[in-house]
């Protein structure tokens, strides 16, 4: 525990200055749109839609750095001479990304409320479909957990990547085992859970079996059971990955 | 006299032959100066990389300490490869620091000792050190480490004279008798002084494995002779 | 202590006739304490083992003394120091007499040209 929070520090240094560079960037460009209405008389409504979108290249860019972090180390000296598991190796880069991504939304929320406080509009970032405490709940974890399994599913691709003997095969092992494993792991999911990847829109019909309204509902045995047949496919991936790392991964 | 490092029936094989080995075996002991002599591309470098646990045996074993080489060889293995140990964000301090957080057997003091006596500036960013800066700084590390092996891969290859008389002095004051000193090289003349015995490697096998005295009364040669007449062999 | 080394000759001999030849010599007298094994390894720049053996060499043969806890030291056995001048004396004679022989000369020419050469430093030396 103590080895991964020095690794942690040690990640944490290599990427900070990177880090605070984009974050100071993304405020500044947030920061315009918020005051772009007041200032340029811009159309709020559009200018919203937009800054919210923006939200998604932070996203993009935590599993970035998640992903190079965890590449470099792989390759650095200075990680693969000291006496610690692989799995901090591993681990490292995802709880500090998992740090980021969990604030994220917090920021998004915190970020909206000012918007309609300084536009004097009346966003609702939570979708009025969505908006039940176990929903909102269920898409944190699912918006958590995608991008979580995205990147251990990216990590494993690059270990085994790393472990292929002939090392100008190494990458094309590394690209087909990533798609192999969406694959797969969706097939299976369809397969137990007939999940067909809706968003379980539940229709509310009325006696004559018109549709009133879709009622969605995250919180449902698919997404368990989906999320849960992740977990296995992620423990197994991490499990293979301090194997290969401790045992056959070449420099 | 305890066995430090142990290779048995190595190889490894490559696309091409260059740094590949072929059953190579040897014993090396507690307390000697062992010099791993071979030309560029022989398979030194990846017998080193193989001890410090970089690069894994296509077969064979190889052993530190009798521990199979992982995780727990390595805090026993201090090694100097040929590539930067630090990271580019890193000044000279933060590298210290660095060994000091990951390898419970590095003495600080001596470290902060062994860089002045180097003149190396602890203030100074890695990334700026000259090559010769730069092998002072990372030998320097290396050997504050107490460790049971240590492996200097090509420690004179690019300095002066002068850093070169440093290193050789270095290397000497703080020799260990519990541990084990591998360097490899292909400057024979330079520091064959120092060794106790040589290991010659040549296209991946082990041609010779000799104490340095033994081969100066029997061939009446020095090692660097000795190592050039091998070497013409091929 | 500095010296030069033949890389083509055990190093250890080379030390230890260094040593017998400083002893002669005076610069390390009777009863004198020796440079620790890594104090002259750091100072010739030498592998500490090889060091350590001339050490034992120089042992075996009387020239050197270890006193328990306190160091290594030139024995005071005038005797001892007297030997090793013998013994290098010696081989410095074998060379010169084989190298006269060689040249053609007998025993008897080879006597009277050293008593000459003798008498001449001698004379040189007097004057």
């Amino acid at each position: 525990m103590n080895n991964l929070l020095k690794i942690m520090k040690y990640d944490w240094k290599r990427n900070n200055v990177a880090f605070t560079t984009f974050t100071a960037v993304f405020a500044i460009v947030q920061l315009f749109l918020l005051f772009s209405h007041s200032l340029l008389n811009w159309n709020a409504n559009i200018v919203y839609i937009f800054s919210s979108v923006g939200f998604i290249v932070p996203v993009s860019m935590i599993v970035v750095f998640m992903c190079k972090t965890y590449a470099a180390n792989l390759s650095s000296y200075s990680r693969r001479l000291i006496p610690v598991s692989g799995g901090w190796t591993i681990a490292s880069p995802l709880v500090l990304g998992s740090i980021a991504l969990i604030l994220l939304p917090f920021v998004f929320y915190g970020y909206s409320e000012l918007y309609n406080a300084v536009t004097g509009s009346n966003f609702h970032v939570l979708n009025p479909i969505v908006d039940s405490l176990s929903n909102v709940a269920a898409a944190l974890i699912i918006y958590f957990w995608t991008l979580l399994f995205l990147t251990i599913a990216i990590q494993f691709s690059i270990t085994l990547a790393k472990s292929v003997s002939i090392k100008k095969l190494g990458p094309w092992v590394g690209i087909a085992a990533f798609f192999i494993i969406q694959m797969v792991v969706s097939w299976i999911d369809n397969l137990l859970f007939d999940n067909d990847g809706s968003f379980n829109f539940v229709a509310e019909t009325d006696s004559a079996a018109n549709v009133i309204s879709y009622q969605v509902q995250l919180w449902n045995a698919q997404l368990w059971g989906s999320a849960i047949l992740q977990a296995v496919v992620a423990a197994i991936m991490f499990y293979t990955m301090v194997k290969l790392l401790n045992k056959r991964v070449q420099l | 006299m305890s066995s430090i490092l142990k290779l048995t029936s190595v190889s490894k094989r490559y696309t091409s032959s260059r740094n590949a080995l072929h059953n190579v075996s040897f014993d090396l002991q507690a307390g000697k100066v062992v010099g791993l002599l071979g030309s560029n591309g022989s398979g030194k470098s990846t017998i080193m990389k193989m001890a410090a646990g970089l690069l894994q045996p296509t077969s064979g074993t190889v052993s530190v300490t009798g521990i199979p080489v992982g995780t727990a060889s390595k805090a026993v293995t201090s090694f100097m490869p040929d590539r930067p140990m630090t990271e580019s964000w890193m000044r000279v301090k933060d590298a210290v620091l660095f060994y000091q957080d990951f390898f419970s057997d590095f003495d600080k003091v001596k470290a902060t000792e062994m860089l002045r006596f180097m003149n190396v500036n602890e203030d100074e960013r890695v990334g700026a050190l000259s090559k010769g800066m730069s092998e002072r700084l990372h030998l320097s590390l290396a050997l504050s480490r107490n460790a049971k092996l240590y492996l200097l891969d090509e420690p004179i290859g690019g300095v002066d004279l002068v850093a070169r008389d440093k290193i050789l002095d270095a290397i000497l004051q703080y020799y260990s008798e519990e541990s084990c000193l591998v360097v490899s090289t292909h400057l024979v003349s330079d520091i064959e002084r120092i060794f106790d015995e040589v290991v010659f490697i040549r296209n991946g096998s082990v041609v010779l494995h000799e104490e340095v005295e033994t081969i100066r009364m029997k061939y009446g040669k020095s090692v660097e002779e000795k190592f050039k007449e091998v070497y013409a062999e091929s | 202590m500095t010296m030069e080394f033949d890389n083509n000759q055990p190093i250890y001999l080379q030390i230890m006739n260094h040593m017998k030849r400083q002893i002669i010599v005076g610069k390390l007298k009777p009863g004198d304490k020796i440079d620790s094994v890594r104090e002259l390894a750091a100072e010739l720049q030498i592998n500490p083992n090889t060091i350590q053996r001339t050490f034992q060499e120089l042992e075996r043969e009387g020239i050197v003394e270890t006193r328990r806890g306190l160091g290594r030291y030139v024995t005071s056995e005038e005797s001892t120091i007297m030997s090793i001048k013998k013994e290098m004396a010696g081989e410095l004679l074998d060379r010169f007499v084989i190298g006269m022989r060689e040249l053609g000369f007998e025993s008897k020419d080879i006597i009277t040209i050293v008593s000459e050469a003798v008498s001449e430093k001698d004379k040189k030396g007097s004057e």
